[in-house]
């Protein structure tokens, strides 16, 4: 059960990376590899900002680790990890990305220079961790609760919680605020929304910014979850959920907000329970990764759109008219 | 309440893509509340033609004024801002969006037109009440969408979409409107539908122009019309005046002579 | 610095940039001829490193030196590799040499079948997708390197039998040759092989099949339209830059790195290749060459520069410089010079080349002189016989 609800809280905290990367590749499609930077920015950032809290001279190196567990007084700390995640990829849009775009770049050449500002970005990550001896960490963990008898911790909720909530917050903008619409007006028909008077450059700067965001705080939760990434620096445990957050994203069909939640979700299942089963084996848990790669690569030659292709109001439609309710319009569920 | 329709006026465009001249030195000019139809053989440029008046191709001189403003450089996502409409031949409308969520994006430009004076006293003070009555009067216009407001837009028929995409542009209260081929691939009693519309929406002191593939039934309704061949003006004058043309519409329109 | 070791210094980054240059130039073929952005080079490279382990361990010494092979992984393998095998091979130059030709030879194939196999499914997605396919079907390899222990060993680093260039240098000046001419002689038969491929891929480049190429790359639709197989030539280019880059990964773990562990075969190889044909050139050979050059040159300053560092100022992010100069270098090429260093030439067929594949007749002016002085001859003699 503990188990489970670790799985769940993985895939919830993956969720929240790889729905960034789909909700700017909606109206932008950049396949972006710097996109695992963003991740790494928000756990330096969050290291940072419980550094300034404490007195940074007080958490050089391995100290960090006493003052860093996440605990509910630490929440603001995470709201300011989101907007600076936001800001760096908000960022790399207006400087890199948009200047390319507007040349009329080909989907190639974006993908090429985002790995031109994966290294840039993970240079400067390396210079602040070293700066302040936070190469290697172990987990800071995050306070234990104990509900109805199963240990939970913070990070664990914090996940679900965050999920939900950018879940519902996400629905509610993208379906009643007009930029909302505009967002998913640009994602549907570029042209159109331009002649129709959307300017094209806030609604992806928005989304970039979102995007990045929630690639930072789901990066926090990550490593709270897991500890650093394999024998690697922390700065790199964005690159190595890298290629999870496009596996994530393209099962979800690149561009849709809920079909990668639900991807990812499935995938931090999979993932997990796989690991597991090998390591009761005897083998490598480390082989557990063919999962999201196999994945990736089903998706990509049998299904291209994804879990977004599958008619799901056809399927609705068809369950609804067997119970005899009557289809009540489908909201949302394009993003 | 200020005048409805602006007048527009082409002055020798030459415009193409990238290095493709598609347009040599096009004038075409119409005054407010005017239907101008502009036809002419398949190739011949008539949608560049309004492509180029909205900004989605390359200028390579000649001006296109609207009103006193001169757009020739203004790019397409700001063209709404002056008034001007355009509704394309495919893909006119966000298929993934619901019927009520089209018609809701047009409220950014109207907001922002209303807030400026464009639109008269009553919808400075309050745009978003204005819109929301403009926006009764439009499903009052097209029952059909009301009906359908809560589809998607992808799931309406051809006509129904030709109606909304319509409806969207009429919503930013412009002052031009630019119509490419409005009737393709529609039933001829659908089309009927459209072209009445078209001819309210003229005689409200909207200025429209109209592309269209239906030569006889466009100038049939229009006032001017000017064909074009091989992107140049090859006639221009009174509808009237070219259908009864005995041997325009032969060369160029493939309309029967009246016998 | 005396002037030896200045002088090693200079060998050693040369025999670097070499085997980079291998990898460029393979690259290229891809990515810069056929437009398809291999982003699982590391895989074809691994499949390199990995014949040559298995070779190595399990059929060199039965092959090659008649003792039993060991392998990877077991209890006694490395009692019987460490004491046993490797001593053989030092004992046996020959032997090396076989290990590495028959590893290039097989390491080549298998890399070409791989190319072929990863691509042939995903080869009409869009090319980023294609890209992503690439990428993780290259992890998926990593995966069962790094799990299947009898092919590396696992996860710890395997040293292999390097081929042997101390008795060419001996068999040169005889007796125990200088260190400096063997290093020479291992960076000048890596200088070989770089000219080999410019030589194979230069030749290729003029031939029918490249111009076939670059049409697929410039214009898929116009290239279906003209009769030519877009998947057909994709998956050919796979093919050949697939096979440069097995018989490179073959000389990147016996002459380069002398080991093979799986996680010298992680995407950041495959990144850093990108990185020198973009700097070189898209789709120039001699541009991939520079451009390998110019990276090993920053691999080696980066590391000068990042010890300085730390020794003198206490910094300790020197050592990650690399990250910033490819960075800039990646982003600086697609901005402001997609073609690179040294643009792509254009295309040198002789229009009589071409008249010639038309027609199947040659033009007159190319004719031998004697065909011309024959019918010149043959000319004069009929006027000669009508004046008659």
């Amino acid at each position: 059960m503990e188990f489970l609800i670790y799985s769940l809280a993985w895939g919830m905290a993956l969720a929240l990376m790889a729905s960034g990367l789909s909700f700017y590749y909606a109206v932008s499609k950049v396949a972006n590899f710097a996109h695992g930077e963003y991740v790494s920015v928000g756990v330096i950032a969050y290291l940072f900002l419980v550094g300034l809290e404490y007195g940074l001279d007080k958490c050089r190196g391995f100290n960090i680790v006493n003052y860093a567990m996440l605990t509910l007084d630490k929440l603001w700390i995470i709201a300011a990890v989101f907007i600076i995640g936001g800001l760096v990829a908000a960022a790399s849009f207006v400087v890199v990305f948009w200047p390319l775009m507007r040349r009329g770049a080909s989907p190639l050449q974006l993908m090429v220079v985002s790995i031109g500002l994966m290294f840039i970005l993970r240079f400067i990550l390396y210079v602040v961790a070293s700066t302040f001896d936070w190469l290697t960490l172990p987990s800071p963990q995050a306070t234990t609760f104990n509900v109805a008898g199963v240990r939970v911790n913070l990070a664990e909720v914090l996940a679900m919680i965050l999920a939900v909530i950018a879940t519902v917050s996400i629905a509610l903008f993208t379906t009643k605020t007009l930029l909302g619409i505009s967002m998913r007006a640009v994602a549907d028909n570029p042209d159109l929304a331009e002649a129709s008077g959307i300017s094209s450059f806030r609604v992806q700067l928005v989304a970039w910014f979102i995007g990045g965001g929630l690639a930072a705080v789901g990066g926090v939760l990550m490593f709270i979850l897991t500890g650093p990434p394999g024998e690697r620096p922390i700065v790199e445990i964005g690159w190595m959920n890298l290629l999870s957050i496009f596996a994530a994203a393209t099962l979800g069909g690149l561009g849709s907000f809920y079909g990668t939640l639900a991807g990812s979700i499935i995938l931090g299942l999979a993932y997990n329970q796989v690991a597991a089963w090998l390591l009761d084996i005897g083998l490598d848990p480390q082989l557990a990764l063919a999962v999201p790669f196999s994945v990736t690569l089903f998706v990509l030659l049998f299904m291209p759109q994804g879990l977004a292709g599958v008619d799901w109001h056809g399927l609705l439609a068809r369950v609804q008219k067997k119970v005899g309710l009557r289809g009540g319009g489908g909201v949302g569920g394009s993003l | 309440m200020v005048e409805k329709g602006l007048p527009i006026r082409v002055l020798e465009v030459y415009a193409g893509y990238g290095k493709l001249e598609i347009l040599h030195g096009v004038s075409i000019s119409a005054d407010p509340g005017e239907l101008v139809a502009i036809v002419g053989p398949n190739g011949s440029g008539k949608s560049t033609l309004l492509k180029t008046i909205f900004g989605f191709t390359t200028i390579y001189r000649g001006k296109i004024i609207v009103g006193n403003w001169d757009l020739t450089r203004v790019p397409p996502s700001k063209k709404p801002y002056y008034g001007l409409a355009y509704v394309p031949q495919l893909g006119n409308v966000f298929s993934r969006l619901t019927v009520e969520e089209n018609l809701k994006l047009s409220k950014i430009v109207y907001v922002a037109r209303a807030k400026s004076g464009q639109l008269g006293e009553e919808a400075k003070r309050d745009p978003d009440r204005m819109f929301e009555k403009k926006l009764q009067e439009i499903y009052e216009m097209f029952p059909i969408l009301y009906e359908r407001r809560w589809q998607k837009a992808g799931t309406l028929s051809g006509g129904e979409r030709q109606m909304l995409a319509i409806a969207r542009a009429l919503l930013m209260e412009p002052r031009v409107i630019m119509l490419d081929e409005p009737t393709a691939a529609l039933a001829p009693k659908v089309a009927e539908e459209i072209f009445r519309k078209i001819v309210e929406i003229a005689r409200s002191g909207v200025t429209v122009l109209l592309v269209e593939q239906n030569a006889k039934r466009a100038l049939e309704i229009a006032d001017k019309g000017y064909i074009l061949v091989q992107g140049q003006v090859a006639y221009e004058g009174s509808a009237k005046e070219i259908l009864a043309h005995p041997e325009l519409g032969k060369l160029y329109l493939g309309l029967l002579p009246k016998a | 610095m005396d002037l030896s070791s200045l002088l090693e210094f200079i060998l050693q980054y040369l025999a670097v940039a070499g085997v980079y240059s291998l990898l460029a130039i393979s690259m290229n073929v891809e990515y810069g001829w056929a437009g398809i952005p291999n982003f699982g080079k590391a895989a074809f490279m691994a499949v390199g490193g990995a014949v040559a382990a298995v070779i190595a361990t399990q059929i060199g010494p039965m092959l090659f030196l008649g003792i039993e092979g060991a392998v990877p992984g077991t209890l006694e393998f490395f009692g019987r590799y460490n004491g046993e095998i490797l001593p053989a091979y030092s004992q046996n130059p020959l032997a090396t040499w076989g290990v590495f030709i028959l590893s290039a030879i097989v390491g080549g194939a298998i890399a070409a079948l791989l190319g072929v196999l990863f691509t042939y499914p995903a080869v009409r997605l869009r090319e980023d997708y294609l890209a992503i396919a690439l990428l993780m079907s290259a992890q998926l390899i990593w995966i069962v390197l790094r799990t299947v222990k009898p092919i590396m060993g696992g996860t710890m680093s395997l040293i292999l039998p390097s081929p042997d260039f101390k008795c060419i240098a001996a068999a040169i000046v005889g007796g125990t040759p200088p260190k400096i001419l063997v290093e020479a002689i291992r960076t000048g038969f890596i200088w070989l092989l770089v000219l080999g491929y410019l030589l194979y891929v230069e030749k290729l480049m003029g031939s029918p099949f490249g111009r076939k190429l670059r049409i697929v790359r410039d214009d898929e639709v116009a290239a279906e339209a003209y009769g030519k197989n877009v998947v057909r030539a994709r998956l050919e280019a796979m093919v050949v830059g697939s096979f440069l880059a097995g018989v490179a990964g073959a000389v990147y773990a016996l002459i380069h790195l002398r080991s093979v562990n799986p996680d010298n075969y992680l995407p950041d190889i495959t990144f850093m290749v990108l990185t020198m044909v973009l700097v070189g050139g898209v789709g120039n050979n001699i541009g991939s060459v520079v451009g390998g050059m110019v990276i090993a040159l920053v691999d080696r300053l980066g590391y000068m520069i990042g010890t300085t560092l730390a020794m003198s100022y206490g910094v300790s992010w020197g050592g990650y410089l690399n990250y910033l100069v490819y960075g800039v270098a990646i982003i600086l090429a697609i901005f402001f010079r997609p073609q690179g260093l040294i643009p792509e030439k254009p295309v040198k067929t002789p229009a009589w080349k071409v008249y010639v594949e038309l027609t199947g007749r040659r033009p007159s002016f190319i004719q031998p002189i004697w065909t011309r002085i024959k019918r010149g001859v043959g000319r004069v003699r009929s006027r000669a016989q009508e004046s008659a």
